[in-house]
């Protein structure tokens, strides 16, 4: 067990990777009640079409993943939350585009019994023909409940509109057809695929002697084989560099009319760390813009032309890369917006104090994500998956120069856009 | 948490512990429930944190929080049954982090906003318009409309049926005086409460406290109450979306005051607020209608809410099904397994306060309601002293009062 102390967060952490190849890291912290631990595997929402070796397609339905995740929670005792409520235990687990996370907490001194919870019910998967058909039903409510969400509505139809083939252009949950056609078989195919312990992730994050927690997964883990799974790899989804939509409109009940103008980016070349800094730099230049540290903001919230749901994401994944920005507007008036302003932006671009306030600023919020020990344990996980560590991303972004960021600027290439708007059906 | 009675009359409460990296300073403000109280105070909240006469542009500010290293610094509004709360609230990182203790630039901050504001005919619009497009946006959100109509309905009448962010109908008839009067009445009339909690040292927050903070404190009110029992009636309302809402009303006759109140935090856990509720075994897991259904409780109102979305054919298999599993629980068809899972799982909850910065605020802003000052060990005393009888007691207790559905139309023209 490795003990790794950092001075500036005050921070400690211990990691061992067991000899099944399961890493695993107990966070301390000595002065919280509760415990907190996840159980991850780098399978997401973007993964359900790979390829083998040979490259022939490994592919399952949309959204299997998160029908995985669902269908987790029954074991051979029976309903998996049932049995961590009787432990006073609360269990969950979500899916995002590159992970699925399993986690409970727990304010009990005593967990062995939870934590050989987590791992059985994670690495056994018990199903049925009937089970799988059950879930069904619950999923797609699941899917609806987020369909008549217009923000999230908004950016699933901006997502659909970049993207031909990439898996983007998918809720991760996948749609209803593909739901309804997953099998048991698929389920347990991709179980055995993506859940083995070289691939996964243990961590926890409490109070309890870290050598405890470390045995209680070890004797866990020496108790069980498992089958080495076969190797598979990213396909490459041969997306073009154009958009699928240019030009998207959606009736919904609404009031409020919302709109995107998503731009579609190559996706960066380069090393892990060079495309997590280059995304940064991009973020740091976009904030000193089209946010209060740009004065020309307030000029246009008194015109009118902004309200606060107004924003911008960027993000570089592996295999793909947009940049977006959102508004409650028509379509065609934020396109000329964004082009402006982005014009303005080229010409004035950003100072070294902006900069510098930027930087403190992030340092804040950084520190502050070690108070939160879900926070703690989902960046540990999202990093640990790209080869990095929690206090690398800062590392990152203190190194950032105006430099930097404009050689980051320079290399975007934004002539595929799309505009996507979602509007008021009953005017 | 230490309580000091401030000079002015405004209490002070401090919990001094290095386990968090900030220091929380928040300040909150309450007042009777009102029809427009919300509304102005949303605005009022909106305008103090966004400008103030020093720093009189929004860039100004911001370089100040930034300057405090990323500090926070925002306004929460809450409803506490006939009380309306405003909260200011700032945190800033410890001197562990920084190279020198800025606790004083805190205070100084807070002072700004909440002594020295910016209330003008432009800040006023702006705010104006941007809390108008919030609640519509809000209410575009079909989960969100169905809670609001809900309780408009169901408790009309009661300060429930009002909501604590405010209204678009009075958004429009407020004005910049309105505004300012409540300002005036903040500072003045309302009940305060400041909390400080974080890394500091005790005597250093009081003679902050007096330096920076001169507004006075009057009020004292008990906040809770209980809706009027009315008789059970039913709405819907058709809306183009692929779920049906379906939200539902009890009066529980119990406030967080009442010796029951333990009571019926369990008896709801056991009906709908835990995996292992009835609510969620019946109508998800065997039955798969829904992916969300849950039961809370408003504790200050004496009210109880069920919500799950769900097909609309549907609709009225599922309200039989709520009404059912709660007659189980009113006939004692319940193991005392279940009872004591969601004992063990409301304790479990409760000891996670301390974990937290907020949930901390939190109880020790309910014992200053409640003039009390209960701990964690009394919370957990409560429900154990829960018995069957008391559940089944209190389950028979609860009336239902209101539904309301928030129909889709049009099925097959949505099709996913």
């Amino acid at each position: 067990m490795r003990k790794s102390y950092n001075e500036r967060y005050d921070e400690t952490f211990y990691e061992k990777t067991l000899s099944n190849g399961l890493q695993v890291v107990v966070w301390h912290k000595p002065n919280f009640q509760n415990s907190h631990f996840l159980f991850a595997t780098p399978y997401g929402s973007l993964h359900f079409e790979e390829v083998d070796k040979e490259g022939n397609a490994i592919t399952f339905p949309s959204g299997i993943a998160h029908f995985l995740e669902h269908k987790m929670f029954e074991s051979e005792q029976g309903d998996v939350m049932e049995q961590f409520s009787k432990l006073g235990a609360n269990v969950n687990a979500f899916t995002s585009y590159n992970e699925t996370v399993y986690y409970f907490s727990t304010t009990s001194k005593d967990v062995k019994e939870e934590v050989n919870l987590l791992l059985d019910f994670v690495q056994d998967l018990h199903i049925s023909e009937e089970s799988v058909e059950k879930e069904k039903g619950i999923i797609i409510q699941e899917l609806n409940m987020y369909m008549q969400m217009p923000d999230t509505r908004l950016l699933f139809e901006s997502f659909k509109s970049m993207y031909h083939y990439h898996p983007l252009n998918m809720d991760i949950g996948g749609i209803a057809e593909t739901v309804s056609s997953t099998t048991v078989e698929d389920l347990r195919n991709c179980h055995a695929i993506h859940y083995h312990p070289k691939q996964m992730l243990f961590i926890a994050i409490t109070s309890l002697d870290p050598q405890e927690v470390m045995d209680m997964v070890k004797d866990n883990q020496s108790q069980k084989a498992f089958t080495k799974p076969m190797d598979v790899f990213t396909k490459d989804f041969k997306e073009p560099k154009e958009v699928c939509r240019k030009d998207f409109a959606l009736p919904m009940d609404v009031t409020c009319p919302k709109s995107s103008i998503a731009y579609k980016l190559q996706p960066y070349d380069g090393s892990t760390k060079d495309r997590v800094k280059a995304e940064w730099a991009i973020r740091f230049l976009l904030e000193s813009y089209f946010s209060n540290l740009n004065d020309d903001y307030q000029r246009w919230l008194d015109e009118g032309i902004i309200n606060d749901f107004f924003g911008y994401e960027i993000d570089f994944g592996k295999d793909y890369a947009f940049l977006l920005f959102y508004a409650e507007m028509e379509k065609d008036e934020l396109q000329l917006f964004i082009q402006r302003q982005l014009e303005i932006m080229n010409e004035t671009f950003m100072n070294e104090d902006i900069l510098e306030q930027i930087k403190r600023r992030y340092y804040g919020m950084y520190v502050r994500i070690f108070d939160n020990q879900e926070s703690i344990g989902i960046n540990y996980i999202r990093n640990a998956f790209l080869d990095m560590n929690m206090y690398d991303i800062l590392e990152i972004i203190e190194s950032i120069t105006l430099d930097d960021i404009l050689q980051a600027w320079k290399c975007l290439d934004l002539s595929n856009y799309c505009v996507t708007e979602i509007y008021n059906k009953n005017e | 948490m230490r309580k000091i009675q401030l000079n002015h009359g405004v209490c002070l409460h401090i919990e001094n512990t290095n386990k968090f990296k900030d220091v929380t300073v928040s300040v909150r403000f309450l007042t009777p429930f009102t029809k427009v109280c919300p509304t102005l105070r949303s605005l009022l909240g909106m305008m103090l944190v966004d400008r103030t006469s020093t720093y009189d542009t929004k860039l100004k500010l911001q370089k100040q929080l930034d300057y405090l290293y990323g500090a926070n610094l925002y306004y929460k509004v809450t409803g506490y049954g006939k009380g309306h709360v405003l909260e200011i609230k700032s945190q800033v990182l410890n001197e562990r982090y920084t190279k020198q203790s800025l606790l004083k630039e805190q205070f100084e901050l807070l002072y700004e906003v909440l002594e020295k504001p910016l209330l003008n005919e432009t800040t006023f619009q702006e705010a104006k318009r941007i809390l108008k497009e919030k609640f519509e946006r809000l209410l575009d959100t079909p989960s969100s409309y169905a809670s609001k109509k809900l309780l408009e309905e169901g408790a009309k009448g009661d300060t429930l049926s009002i909501h604590a962010a405010g209204d678009l109908d009075v958004i429009e008839k407020v004005t910049l005086e309105d505004v300012k009067n409540e300002y005036t009445g903040l500072l003045y009339k309302n009940q305060i409460d400041i909390f400080v909690i974080g890394d500091v040292n005790e005597e250093e927050v009081i003679a902050l406290c007096n330096e920076y903070f001169h507004f006075t404190s009057h009020q004292e009110f008990d906040s809770f109450y209980k809706i009027q029992l009315q008789e059970y009636k039913m709405s819907s309302e058709k809306k183009d979306i692929q779920q049906s809402i379906l939200s539902i009303l009890y009066r529980t006759g119990i406030t967080i005051q009442d010796e029951d109140y333990w009571t019926l935090r369990v008896l709801n856990g056991m009906f709908g607020a835990f995996p292992t509720s009835y609510l969620f075994q019946e109508v998800r897991e065997k039955r798969s209608l829904c992916y969300s259904i849950y039961s809370s409780i408003i504790a200050y109102d004496g009210a109880l809410v069920v919500q799950t979305g769900i097909d609309v054919d549907k609709v009225d298999l599922v309200l039989s099904l709520i009404q059912e599993q709660l007659q189980r629980l009113q006939k004692h068809e319940f193991t005392d397994e279940l009872v004591v899972t969601t004992k063990e799982m409301l304790k479990n909850g409760l000891l996670t306060i301390e974990d937290s910065v907020s949930s901390l605020i939190g109880l020790g802003y309910q014992n200053r309601l409640l003039h009390k000052n209960q701990s964690l060990t009394d919370f957990i005393a409560g429900i154990d002293q829960v018995s069957s009888d008391d559940l089944v007691r209190v389950a028979n207790q609860l009336q239902l009062q209101y539904t309301f559905v928030l129909e889709q139309e049009n099925v097959n023209e949505e099709e996913l």
